[in-house]
């Protein structure tokens, strides 16, 4: 007998038809347990129904928004505060000196420990007897230079000259700026002199002073000129004595005249050579540093702004603020845009999320 | 035919009513709906007493997910889908019955003491049920006693449609065949 669907249909009607009604007491049951208390379910798992799907689309975003906002601080580099725009240090190292062959300078004198605020040249003067060969410690002319932003102009530059004095020199050169316009940063640039062995130690001080944006350390060695300088100074002390000694000989006044000539210019090349020579030593004994200051605070506006000056001022922040906002808002989207497969695993879960919250009723 | 669907409006009102924990709705719902459920769930698990126990599980679901009702679909619908998975999960936490829908499943729960006066003409089918699945006695019940469309099967059951038709399919020509297999004789 083939069945079909007529046939099978009339089959399930009469079984429906004959089946017995269920039980009237199954109402009261279902009232009774309808009104007992329901047994207490996984308190999170009864928190995240009763989220709803929108509960849980608010949940996820959340996480994600977090999450994302926890790297973007990580990573992301802070509002342009004077500590952060430190650059690199960099600091040429003193080369180190060439070591002095002990036999290829022969020193006649040791080098004078000349004080660099109080040496005398002096020319002419008895030729000194050669000494025993010595090895000449190296000639080094040491020179920094230092940028550095501050808070204060005036109080760093106070700062400085007591920072040179106590490390035994003094301020030589300055160079102080007051800017024409509000709003303008106020600088000054000075050169100070320390003792050559406590140039670290100066830089040292000078750097604590503010934030530091540039420093370098430069090292000279002057020892072949000194030496040439000397060469050639006793090499005109020995013709100045030899002169003299013509002169002395001389008779006619033709000779003298000519003598002596050529005895002023002896003395004139000495005179040279020995405050070339002292200039050097003064080079070696002393360090130079020159130093930059720039400040970090605006300089206060004059002392009866216009209203002109107020508002060219208001509009300037006002720039400089919407700039900031539109870095922070540029930098905000390449991170987002970065942080893409994060974000496509995010809406991943939040799509199943969804799909799996939709109600079919 | 039983319709599944009666005045969708006056059901809508009522589950909405539900929600608001009215008693006196839940039961004008509960004698609109206890029969249908009761055959279907009936039709599915083969037992009294189970099915009893399932369509009291289902009426309580109904009043405490009232609320969770959206209204997207029919409140028949609704009603079917919580029957019918609280039929299956209830098989399967008893152990009964719980086979694959390719495996001829072995002779559950049938029982004979729910037929009337009709008993015997239905005893073919009901034995012919006992060997398919519950997955498929469901699609049959709603396809040949609720005159579901296969739309709405799948939403009750929650699966694609292609899956119902495959399913319905399959139902179908295993039912014609243990109907048309000769019965086996008892040995004496």
């Amino acid at each position: 007998m083939l069945l079909d669907d007529r046939d099978l249909e009339q089959l399930f009607r009469a079984r429906a038809s004959a089946l017995l009604d269920p039980a009237p007491e199954l109402f009261e049951r279902t009232l009774d347990r309808i009104a007992a208390p329901r047994p207490r379910a996984n308190p999170i798992a009864a928190w995240w129904r009763r989220l709803g799907l929108r509960g849980e689309l608010g949940f996820a975003v959340g996480l994600v928004l977090i999450f994302s906002l926890f790297v973007f601080g990580q990573f992301a580099r802070g509002p342009a505060g004077v500590p952060e725009r430190i650059e690199a240090i960099k600091i040429d190292k003193m080369p180190t000196p060439p070591p002095v062959p002990p036999t290829t300078r022969v020193a006649q004198e040791p080098p004078p420990a000349i004080h660099p605020f109080n040496s005398t040249a002096r020319s002419g003067g008895p030729m000194e007897e050669p000494m025993a060969a010595k090895v000449l410690p190296p000639a080094i002319a040491r020179t920094a230079t230092i940028a550095l932003l501050v808070r204060d102009v005036p109080t760093a530059l106070g700062a400085v000259d007591g920072i040179a004095r106590r490390n035994g020199g003094l301020v030589t050169q300055l160079d102080d700026s007051v800017p024409a316009e509000a709003g303008e940063p106020r600088g000054a640039t000075l050169t100070l002199l320390v003792d050559a062995g406590r140039l670290d130690h100066a830089l040292a001080s000078i750097a604590a002073l503010g934030a530091q944006q540039a420093r370098t350390t430069t090292a000279e060695s002057i020892g072949d000129s000194i030496v040439d300088d000397r060469a050639r100074l006793r090499n005109l002390q020995r013709e100045e004595t030899d002169l003299l000694h013509i002169m002395d000989r001389s008779g006619s006044v033709a000779s003298i005249l000519d003598v002596e000539s050529k005895l002023a210019d002896v003395r004139g090349e000495i005179e040279r050579l020995n405050g070339e020579l002292a200039e050097m030593n003064h080079r070696v004994a002393t360090a130079q540093i020159d130093v930059t200051l720039t400040q970090t605070q605006v300089t206060a506006p004059p002392a009866t702004p216009t209203l002109a000056d107020h508002l060219g001022a208001t509009w300037q922040a006002a720039q400089r603020s919407s700039l900031a906002l539109a870095t922070s808002l540029l930098d905000l989207i390449v991170w987002l845009t970065a942080l893409a497969p994060f974000w496509a695993v995010a809406a991943l879960v939040v799509a199943a999320i969804v799909w799996r919250s939709r109600s079919r009723f | 035919m039983v319709n599944i669907a009666g005045p969708d409006g006056e059901e809508r009102a009522l589950i909405a009513r539900i929600a608001a924990n009215d008693r006196a709705a839940f039961e004008t719902f509960y004698h609109a709906f206890v029969r249908r459920v009761f055959v279907f769930v009936h039709g599915i698990v083969g037992a009294r007493d189970l099915a009893e126990e399932i369509t009291g599980d289902t009426m309580v679901e109904v009043w405490r997910g009232a609320q969770r009702y959206s209204g997207r679909a029919r409140v028949s619908t609704w009603v079917f889908a919580i029957a019918h998975h609280r039929a299956l999960s209830t098989l399967r936490r008893k152990h009964l019955n719980v086979v694959s829908l390719d495996a001829a499943p072995p002779v559950g729960v049938w029982d004979d003491a729910s037929r009337g006066p009709l008993g015997d003409d239905s005893a073919p089918l009901a034995t012919a049920l006992a060997t398919l699945s519950p997955q498929h006695r469901a699609v049959l019940e709603l396809t040949y006693t609720f005159d579901c469309t296969q739309a709405e099967i799948a939403t009750i059951v929650n699966a694609p449609l292609a899956t119902v038709k495959t399913r319905v399919f399959n139902a179908k020509r295993r039912l014609r065949a243990a109907l048309e297999r000769p019965p086996v004789r008892e040995q004496g």
